[in-house]
């Protein structure tokens, strides 16, 4: 609790150890216009990093590059070995696990290396590359996209090696699952709009692919579905950046400049809800939001945990790094249609996940409705509550993910996902109960877990600017909180059917991958400053320049 | 003509050079075709090297007929580059007639589009478009497949005798309303004096007829998927990148010196290209034989083309440019693919595609990358000219186009991904057996579906070109 109270005075202000503006006084929500005066115009250095030479001036310039390009030149590697016998086969699996686990070094490297910037971006990377466009190569991270880029690093790893059992063309399948990962990374780490677009639209077609080549039965179906929202979704953003770049000015599409042009008349109505949508078919909302549980449902379950965890992440990364930091003004004229959307995602997806008898489909509906909150977050425009929705973004990501995976076990040893038809698993999978537990517990918002600092932010830094809504969040809230512990005694209490007698617990591999999931999340439970200390400062730069 | 001006064709004397060899080599040995790609080959890279040593300034030649500035030079590269790719497919590919004769009339066609991509003056236009649509229809005739009778010859030459008729038509009406043959002075002559509506109107009607069968437009557009359908593989890569770039090239040049400042016209590209990348994308998504679906695709590029050239002055000239390079990677990566697999299944049908990448991986991943390119799916080689164009109608206030070229490439990425799931996850339609093939065939795959995946890292030099280019063109 002291260290949500801490991170609570950070999110409010700058840290007065960290800051040389000592008179900095704390924000009041929704006051966007107190907030330049906040942000220092030279960057300070906050913490003094532990090892010197890992401070992020020492860091190796293509940091972000290499965790963007590693996994995609692996994959493509991997494509060309040769995979007849199970030793070449375990071959290709050993490579995409040192790859994705070469990536979670190098984000762990980053979050080391990362000084609070004051609202400038770290191990930034500019190279010309569309000059006459206004596109350049230009790479960035601030305190929002490093959590997030930290937790799509660490969901690929884990999905990775969840995946060792895949008999058939693991090449391929490895490959389009370290192409998600550096989509993934690429997207949280672009400062231009170009790159922006070229990387979203790389998870969605491995997605599709995934789904299509190695899901279950309904897999035809649930892809072509992914595929049509996903690319419906690279479309619209594509446009809206494109728009954007045509009307501001100066005529760019790199993001640093674009969040201090001012962009003007009708236009600016336009490209907000094209974004807007681009980014709620991913997060996923009302009434874009039919592609997910089936995706989730069908995909394979690693990369369910994928689609469960991290695109909810990127949909909740556009909205605040496009509608809260460059559409403020609109955002403020339109805030009552953007909280009754956030309401319905999020009773929506509660109701739904009561009706469901497959276990993936209830958790894919939970992810939803928890991923309604980011939104709330970004209408309430309040520091507090924006600080709150990125580590929300964080745990209810590596929350589904470890419920998703957890899920594929049991289902892979008892052959079946249905609620009805599990019950009593404790007893033979008491690895598989533990895990699900600490899972769905971060989801719904215990205490000592990742999710409740995050939570506990959104609610309060929403509630002085939208009471009544974010007293129906908080009640619409309790039905997961109901649905996970009803699912969870369904399962793994009560008695146990016959023919789950025999069934093994978990291996050391599967294991180790959800204990690293359900160990970040009491980590971040405990201390969620470890990942979010830095995030303020980014935020306060978003609102100081949204104008639009 | 002074040394020097002659010395501005040094690339396609070298290309009528080989042309000439390469005849000879025929006639004196008459299975020599292996000889006679290498002898194409040779004068290609030499025509390539004397461009290179052509960089610099601005030549005009025969009052101005004939101008070589940065929108020919780049132009001439994506036509040299793509002969090259076609030379080797022909090398590559045997499942046609054997015919020596073909590199010759390759090399001529290429000197042809060599001359239409400088052609500033109507006559040298139609002449130059005449003789690459004289010898696309006797590379169709020469070296048919041994199941092809000669009327597929006959319908290509067919098609491309109404184009040059048209053009020529066209280009009539033109200099009677102008009194000019050069492209510019009739421009100038348009604006100054000003004419009929109607006159001017039928001369536009009869130019995007022409350009039209040769690009594919909407509503004359069956005679690529004809083509496409019949006639040998290495002539449909030449069609699908010497003769779309050359057309495209040709046209832009055309409306650029003419009717840049007509918005009339511009309304009526963008109807065109509306309906043309639409109904292109819808054919290829019901599409069963993956030849005639290759060339949907390529209808509706031109398509995307025409939406270009309707916002020339909004950057729609070197968008035009950049998409023109792309398609021609993109379908010289897609018939090679396709070489690859005619040649091991003896069919064409996208049902037979089923577990392609089980007898041919790299075959596969080649031909789902270009197919995805021409889908539009970033960032492949395809993408960027579409993101050029939209951007272009966009800045020309196109808001609908752009939006309906977004949806365009969404709808081209899923005719693109049917075919993915196709080849790499449904299982084998029956088994496919060994069969010995050219060396030339994995060079051809592994530099097409490299330059694919890669465009975009040279997009900006590239792009850069292609202003200088549209600088060059634009009054």
């Amino acid at each position: 609790m002291i260290s949500v109270l801490s991170l609570l005075t950070a999110a409010a202000s700058p840290s007065p150890a960290a800051s040389p503006v000592p008179t900095a006084s704390p924000i009041p929500s929704g006051s966007v216009s107190a907030i330049p005066t906040l942000i220092p115009s030279t960057p300070i250095p906050t913490t003094a990093p532990l090892i010197p030479a890992l401070a992020s001036p020492q860091l190796p310039a293509l940091l972000l590059s290499g965790m963007v390009w590693v996994p995609v030149i692996v994959g493509a590697i991997l494509l060309l070995v040769p995979q007849r016998t199970e030793a070449e086969r375990a071959r290709v699996r050993l490579f995409a696990i040192i790859a994705s686990g070469f990536v979670l070094v190098l984000a762990v490297l980053t979050w080391y290396g990362f000084a609070d910037q004051g609202g400038s971006f770290a191990f930034e990377e500019q190279r010309s590359w569309l000059p006459a466009l206004g596109s350049s190569y230009h790479l960035g991270i601030d305190g929002i996209s490093l959590a997030l880029l930290v937790l799509s690093s660490l969901l690929s790893f884990c999905a990775v090696l969840a995946s060792t059992r895949v008999r058939e063309r693991p090449g391929l399948y490895f490959a389009l699952l370290l192409l998600m990962e550096t989509g993934l990374n690429g997207a949280f780490a672009s400062l231009d709009g170009l790159l922006l677009a070229l990387f979203w639209a790389m998870p969605i077609v491995s997605i599709f692919l995934l789904i299509a080549g190695w899901g279950g039965a309904g897999r035809k179906r649930a892809a072509w579905k992914a595929l049509a929202f996903g690319l419906c979704s690279t479309g619209l953003l594509t446009l809206a950046l494109l728009i954007t770049a045509a009307r501001a000015t100066p005529s760019t599409l790199d993001l640093v400049t674009l969040h201090q042009a001012a962009l003007r008349g009708p236009v600016v109505g336009l490209v907000f809800w094209l974004s807007l949508a681009a980014f709620a078919i991913l997060l996923p909302l009302v009434p874009v939001h039919t592609w997910f549980a089936d995706a989730v449902a069908e995909a394979p379950p690693a990369v369910g945990a994928m689609i469960g965890g991290a695109l909810p992440a990127l949909g909740g990364y556009g909205l605040y790094r496009v509608i809260a930091g460059e559409f403020a003004g609109t955002l403020h004229h339109v805030r009552g249609a953007i909280l009754v959307l956030t309401l319905i995602s999020l009773l929506w997806g509660g109701i739904s996940a009561l009706g469901q008898d497959d276990l993936a489909r209830a958790i894919a509906h939970l992810a939803m409705s928890r991923s309604a909150l980011v939104l709330l977050a970004v209408a309430s425009a309040s520091p507090v509550a924006l600080n709150g929705g990125v580590l929300l973004m964080v745990a209810s990501g590596m929350g589904t993910a470890l419920l998703l995976l957890v899920t594929g076990m049991v289902a892979e040893r008892t052959g079946t996902r249905s609620l009805r038809a599990l019950a009593g698993l404790s007893g033979r999978l008491p690895r598989a109960a533990v895990l699900y537990l600490i899972g769905g517990l971060a989801l719904t918002g215990v205490p000592g877990l990742a999710g409740f600092a995050g939570m506990l932010l959104v609610f309060l830094g929403a509630y002085p600017v939208e009471r009544t809504a974010t007293t129906i969040a908080i009640l619409g809230s309790l039905l997961i909180t109901g649905l996970v512990i009803w699912t969870a005694e369904r399962i793994f209490f009560g008695s146990i059917g016959d023919a789950h007698l025999r069934l093994r617990d978990l291996g050391t591999l599967e294991l180790t991958c959800g204990t690293i999931l359900a160990a970040m999340l009491i980590l971040l439970g405990i201390f969620p400053g470890l990942l979010v200390s830095n995030v303020n400062f980014g935020i306060l730069n978003l609102l100081a320049g949204a104008t639009g | 003509m002074t040394l020097d001006n002659a010395l501005t064709f040094t690339p396609e004397i070298w290309l009528l050079l080989g042309a000439i060899v390469a005849f000879l080599v025929s006639r004196l040995r008459p299975r020599a075709e292996d000889v006679t790609a290498l002898v194409g080959l040779v004068a290609v890279a030499l025509a390539l090297a004397a461009w290179l040593t052509q960089l610099r300034g601005r030549l005009v030649i025969f009052d101005g007929a004939y101008q070589v500035e940065g929108f020919t030079r780049l132009v001439q590269a994506v036509v040299l580059l793509s002969a090259a790719g076609s030379l080797l497919l022909t090398l590559a590919d045997r499942t046609w007639t054997p015919a020596p004769d073909l590199a010759g009339f390759l090399l001529l066609g290429t000197l042809a589009a060599m001359l239409a991509a400088g052609a500033a003056e109507l006559s040298a236009l139609i002449l130059a478009i005449a003789l690459l649509g004289v010898c696309v229809s006797v590379m169709v005739v020469a070296a048919r497949p041994a199941s092809q009778p000669a009327p597929a010859g006959v319908s290509a030459f067919i098609a491309a005798t109404l184009a040059t008729a048209l053009l020529g038509y066209a280009f009539a009406f033109l200099y009677g309303l102008t009194g000019e043959t050069g492209l510019r002075a009739a421009g100038r002559a348009l604006t100054l004096h000003g004419v009929a509506q109607p006159a001017l109107g039928v001369m536009l009607a009869l130019l995007l007829a022409g350009f039209g069968i040769l690009l594919g437009v909407v509503p004359v557009h069956l005679g690529l998927p004809a083509l496409f359908a019949r006639a040998p593989l290495p002539v449909c890569a030449f069609a699908g990148s010497v003769t779309m770039t050359t057309g495209l090239a040709a046209l832009t040049r055309v409306l650029a010196s003419t009717l840049a400042s007509s918005s009339a016209t511009g309304v009526l590209l963008a109807l065109l290209a509306a309906v043309t990348m639409t109904a292109g994308n819808l054919a290829a998504l019901g599409e069963r034989s993956l030849r005639r679906l290759l060339a949907f695709l390529l209808v509706s590029q031109a398509g995307y083309g025409l939406a270009a050239l309707s916002v020339m002055r909004h950057g729609g000239v070197a968008a035009a440019l950049v998409l023109a390079g792309g398609v021609a990677v993109a379908s010289l990566a897609a018939v090679a693919a396709l070489i690859a697999y005619v040649h091991r299944v003896h069919s064409d049908q996208v049902a037979d595609l089923s577990g392609m990448a089980t007898y041919a991986p790299g075959a596969a991943l080649v031909l789902v990358l270009a197919l995805l390119s021409l889908g539009g799916l970033p960032p492949l080689a395809g993408f960027f000219g579409k993101l050029l164009v939209i951007q272009a109608s966009i800045a020309g206030g196109l808001a609908w186009l752009a939006l309906l070229a977004v949806l365009n490439a969404i709808l081209g990425t899923v005719v693109a991904l049917r075919i993915t799931r196709a080849v790499f996850f449904d299982p084998p339609v029956f088994e496919v057996a060994e069969a010995p093939r050219h060396g030339a065939l994995p060079v051809a795959l592994g530099a097409w579906g490299i330059a694919v995946v890669a465009f975009g890292a040279v997009i900006g030099p590239l792009y850069g070109f292609a202003l200088a280019g549209a600088r060059a063109i634009l009054p």
